[in-house]
């Protein structure tokens, strides 16, 4: 009697430190990784001086902006306007920061002279302004501009917007590639006769689970070279579909093989032809898979760099990873940019995760279990 | 069935039209098409000036049609090897003559001796190095020599502290304590980046301890060795340095932008670095005063070498074989290529902080330019050059020299360790 | 009966055909393109022509320290990921199954969130914290009062395995923690509830009943971890800067690319660098065939 007794109250205490100990894990867990993420989210509000400063700071600089200083500046041949001098001949005053890297011509804006009042007119090269003696709406405009500093640098100067398409172009073009051509080669291997050389088709693509972007990057560049495909959508996507296919045939000829093949029959008898039966009887049923299948391959896609790194080199075929990493290049000093950079490539992902939680999680175990 | 049919085909036309986008439309008869090879990016002022220069181009020749890519860091590097590799050859490139870039060019036999192209009425000829063994000249430089051992000091700072600018090793070493005790660096250094020790301190080290302009070269070539005592005196001075708290042990922990900002934000009274980041200091209370100096008078230095400056030949766009082979591709691409070095740009490139000096002739420097540009001509006409490490080693020993430097100070491995390291690797 | 055949077979290679085609032109094709590259001295820049060159490449491999350190650190990440990842994997499942902490859907979906964030964003991330006066160095130096304390684990070739295998614990661990977990719920219950009526304690419980249940989801995990961490390249490459840290830190696919695409100075760069490719896809595979062998004669333990 008392020996149970004494069984189950050492078993409380265990269960008591088991749960401290869960607790401590799960939450130092949680902390590891949301605390970097707050960092960069905030940090990237800060200036490049700011950044330097104190690092635990919050965002100050860009956001007390009405003190700032601006320089009358003589505009010089690469200083970027924003209207076209050639349309719009109104005389300007072109003002640099002295706050926001003075001198690098980053923070430079054109008033028009006749907008003014007579006291900006009147400056000369040399002089100096706050924002705060601005007029409203231009005053309204620096306030904005110096806010979103590092995010529109990262946007605009970073290319980041082109970058962002181009990702999505790559998984989403790629994925349905990858469906597709993935689901008509299993639909054949799982529904079609030939056992034989179905077999064959297996061992082929079972043996692509060995090999992986980077062990082949090598004779990739050379053959893309060869053929004209480097530096192009075209090359990357193709690449992409090839090395997406074992997994689509894998998982969708497994599933497609608990289908009945009474269907495919039937469908026969009435006429269908074999791409007919495909798409409009085993292709509907086989969503799951499918969606488990665009899950995985779009994810991996989107956060693929290697292949990125060296397939694409102008700024006309480069995605977000490699965008982002260009940030932290050797001569990068822009560090407020290159969190900006950070959040943007995060953001999307992140939104992605918590809003399709459940299915990713049961995507992704599906892709690993059934291998 | 139609539905699948639709959604092939579009996707089809997606991949198509952005890969014709690649390719330009094909132009009329008459026009030239020089395709050119331009590094920069959105990012930095190359890439804006770069943009605007061809448009401009353009604009005043409209029988040339400029097909150009722009590409920035080791993209730039990868597309050379990919465009050499296919075929595709561009006419104008930019380019240098050492293992970097000037190596897949010369792999390639693509190297075309600009000599007689030169407008000696437009540039200074003799600041135009000869670069082959026969004296070729392949590329225009877009500036004189490229310093890469530049000490920025921060003149208010070091003088708030009661110094002056310093003579001798000596004078660094008692600044020390002034600056620990105020929390700062005195000599900031990227130290994460492998090159940084070797471009842009250890090839002024070198030259100073053996007393040898030519050290480097001639260790290359055999004929000097880097066991040799004077470059094992060098790696001491780094071992020294860090002893002394000259330069900081977390250095190894400071990544390039840091470095750069660790000096603008007031926190280090000197910072190690090439003539090329003047213009990446923002501060006004450090730009407008900063001083750009060879490194003093350090201990063991050979008289011969005082006031060194290790410099590098400027990389510039020059003009390829393929781009050659056609008199009238050759006479447009010389053309370009006189047009990017146009007086206005270059005092552009010059006020950017891009270049020490340009290589036009009869050149007249304006009054009025910023001090870190005056404080760069200043130093180029004073110091006396050496070689800068990396444009003649390369490969293996080189990667050695730089980690090996980066472990003398972190106090994981001896100056004669490294050294014979990269004696080795270098005899291989 | 024959046309008919002949008639399916048209059908059959339509539908195969396609994918086949991009998949054996792209994956197929550049792996016999590899093994014939490592055996020349080809460089496309001089000409393109390959002249044989026998296993001098490989000669140069096993000869040269880097590609020992590379590999070394490679069975380091593989060590992590299978005896790291796995058990820790395990561990937070089972909590989670075993319902000890509250908020469960909350922490599970926290420990997953890393593997859908790119490597590239983490690594540079890191590498940020990791600085000199960085985040991390700073509460270094807050927790030990020693205002010159910086996190410095990267600068040694004998600790840089330590932030790079913590990094790589805390991205991986949710994915095999999910796999476990779903293997877990789909467990019966009756018998872990029949073996507490009998008095069984929860360690007896999970020696017992539960560890040799997922025999052989632990197997096909470990075979993803070898493969994955034997092609690794992205989270170390952003994490460390060229020079003494990715030098301490290299792992085989870094050495390969830093090779090919960066020693200019190696005229037969490529073909070495397919040596190391080479490589790399031959451990990998004899890594698999290990873990399988064992993974059969563990299961075969059990049948008796």
């Amino acid at each position: 009697m008392s020996d149970i007794v004494n069984n189950s109250k050492s078993s409380l205490v265990w269960g008591r430190i088991g749960k401290i100990v869960s607790y401590v894990v799960f939450v130092s867990w949680t902390l590891i990784t949301i605390v970097p993420l707050i960092w960069m989210s905030y940090s990237s509000l800060k200036s490049n001086e700011e950044l330097t400063r104190d690092i635990y700071a919050f965002p100050y600089e860009l956001f007390d902006n009405m003190d700032d200083e601006y320089t009358v500046i003589r505009p010089d041949l690469n200083t970027i306007r924003d209207y076209d001098p050639k349309v719009d001949k109104r005389e300007r005053i072109c003002i640099e920061s002295n706050t926001i890297a003075p001198g690098r011509r980053l923070m430079v804006f054109f008033l028009v002279k006749e907008d003014m009042p007579p006291e900006i007119q009147n400056l000369k090269i040399g002089d100096t302004v706050t924002v705060r003696d601005l007029p409203g709406s231009i005053r309204r405009y620096i306030n904005r501009k110096t806010m979103r500093f590092n995010y529109e640098s990262a946007f605009i100067r970073g290319g980041l917007t082109g970058k962002f398409a181009n990702s999505i172009i790559y998984a989403s073009v790629s994925t349905f590639l990858i469906i597709l051509l993935g689901s008509m080669t299993a639909f054949a291997i799982s529904k079609m006769q030939f056992a034989r050389l179905s077999r064959v088709l297996m061992i082929v693509y079972g043996l692509g689970y060995l090999i992986s972007i980077p062990s082949l990057i090598i004779p990739l560049f050379l053959m893309m070279t060869k053929v004209g495909l480097i530096d192009t959508h075209l090359g990357l996507i193709l690449v992409y579909v090839a090395f997406g296919m074992p997994l689509a045939v894998l998982l969708s000829s497994q599933f497609m093989q608990g289908l009945p093949s009474s269907l495919v029959e039937s469908a026969y008898i009435d006429g269908a032809s074999v791409f007919r039966t495909f798409w409009s009887i085993i292709l509907p049923m086989t969503t799951p898979v499918i969606i488990t299948i665009s899950i995985l391959s779009a994810l991996g896609i989107w956060n693929e760099f290697l292949l990125v790194l060296v397939l694409a080199s102008s700024e006309f075929t480069k995605s977000l990873p490699v965008g982002v990493y260009s940030f932290s290049s050797l001569t990068g000093t822009q560090l407020g940019w290159q969190l900006a950079a950070l959040v943007i490539a995060t953001l999307p992902a992140m939104i992605v995760y918590f809003t399709f939680n459940q299915r990713l999680t049961n995507g992704v175990v599906a892709g690993a279990v059934k291998e | 069935m139609k539905k699948a049919v639709m959604l092939l085909m579009i996707s089809a036309l997606v991949a198509g039209s952005l890969f014709a986008n690649g390719q330009q439309e094909a132009a009329a008869d008459e026009t030239i098409v020089l395709k050119v090879m331009g590094y920069g990016d959105n990012s930095n002022q190359e890439g804006i000036s770069w943009k605007r220069i061809v448009e401009t181009f353009e604009a005043e020749n409209p029988n040339i049609d400029i097909q150009d890519e722009l590409l920035y860091d080791e993209a730039y590097h990868q597309k050379v090897t990919a465009r050499l590799a296919s075929g595709d050859v561009p006419h104008v490139a930019y380019m240098g003559a050492d293992a970097r870039w000037g190596a897949p060019w010369k792999e390639a036999g693509q190297q075309y001796d600009m000599t007689k192209d030169i407008d000696t009425a437009q540039y200074d000829i003799n600041l135009i190095p000869k670069m082959g063994p026969k004296g070729e000249r392949y590329y225009i430089p877009m500036g004189t020599s490229n310093m890469t051992t530049v000490l920025y000091m921060n003149k208010n700072l070091v003088e708030s502290m009661g110094f002056s600018q310093p003579r001798t090793y000596e004078d660094l070493v008692a600044m020390v304590p002034a600056a620990k005790a105020a929390g700062i660096e005195v000599v900031s250094i990227d130290g994460a980046d492998g090159w940084a020790w070797g471009s842009c301190l250890m090839s002024a080290l070198v030259a100073r301890t053996t007393g040898d302009l030519n050290f480097v070269s001639k260790a290359v070539a055999g004929t000097k060795s880097f066991t040799d005592e004077g470059f094992v005196a060098a790696l001491a001075l780094i071992e020294r340095m860090v002893k002394d708290g000259v330069i900081s042990e977390k250095s190894v922990l400071v990544d390039y932008g840091t470095n750069t900002s660790n000096f603008n934000n007031e926190k280090a009274l000197f910072m190690v670095q090439g003539q090329w980041a003047a213009g990446s200091i923002e501060n006004p209370n450090v730009k407008d005063d900063m001083v750009l100096m060879a490194w003093p008078k350090m201990p063991g230095e050979k008289a011969a070498a005082n006031n060194t400056v290790a410099a590098a030949w400027q990389v510039g766009y020059g003009v390829t074989k393929a781009g050659a082979s056609d008199a009238a591709v050759l006479d447009a691409a010389v053309k370009f290529i006189n047009f990017f070095n146009s007086e206005a740009e270059v005092e552009q490139r010059l006020r950017d902080g891009a270049i020490v000096a340009p290589i036009l002739k009869g050149y007249v420097t304006p009054s009025d330019l910023p001090n870190a540009v005056t404080q760069k001509v200043l130093l180029a006409q004073n110091a006396v050059e050496c070689e800068v490490i990396d444009a003649f080693l390369t490969g293996d020993p080189n990667d050695a020299l730089n980690t090996g430097m980066q472990k003398i100070a972190s106090g994981l491995a001896t100056p004669a360790e490294v050294a014979a390291e990269v004696e080795a690797l270098a005899r291989k | 009966m024959k046309q008919r055949d002949r008639k399916a077979l048209v059908f059959y290679i339509g539908m195969v055909a396609p994918g086949l085609a991009i998949y054996l032109s792209i994956v197929a094709y550049p792996v016999f393109y590899s093994v014939w590259l490592s055996f020349t001295d080809f460089n496309p820049n001089a000409g393109g022509v390959g002249n044989f060159m026998g296993f001098f490449h490989y000669k140069a491999m096993l000869e040269n320290p880097e590609f020992w350190h590379s590999l070394k650190n490679n069975m380091i990440v593989v060590a992590v990921s299978v005896f790291g990842q796995i058990p820790i994997g395990f561990i937070l499942a089972y909590i989670l199954y075993r319902k000890m902490v509250r908020a469960e859907k909350f922490f599970q979906s926290m420990v997953f969130l890393p593997q859908f964030l790119s490597t590239i964003v983490i690594g540079i991330l890191w590498k940020r914290l990791f600085v000199a006066d960085g985040p991390v160095s700073t509460i270094m130096q807050l927790a030990t009062g020693d205002p010159s304390a910086q996190f410095d684990l990267m600068l040694r070739p004998e600790t840089v395995m330590i932030p790079i295998g913590i990094a790589l614990i805390w991205m991986y661990t949710g994915f095999y923690m999910v796999i476990f977990l779903a293997n877990l719920q789909k467990m019966n219950v009756n018998m872990i509830e029949a073996a507490k009526i009998d008095g069984a304690t929860e360690p007896q419980i999970f020696g017992r009943i539960i560890l040799p249940l997922l025999t052989g989801t632990i197997i096909v995990s470990s075979v993803l971890a070898i493969a994955g961490s034997l092609k690794g390249f992205d989270l170390i490459f952003a994490m460390t800067t060229q020079g003494l840290q990715r030098d301490n830190a290299s792992v085989l696919p870094i050495y390969m690319y830093e090779t090919a695409f960066r020693d200019y100075s190696n005229p037969m760069r490529f073909a070495y660098g397919a040596a190391i490719s080479n490589a790399i896809v031959a451990i990998s595979i004899v890594m698999i065939g290990i873990s399988n062998w064992i993974g059969k004669h563990m299961s075969q333990d059990e049948v008796y």
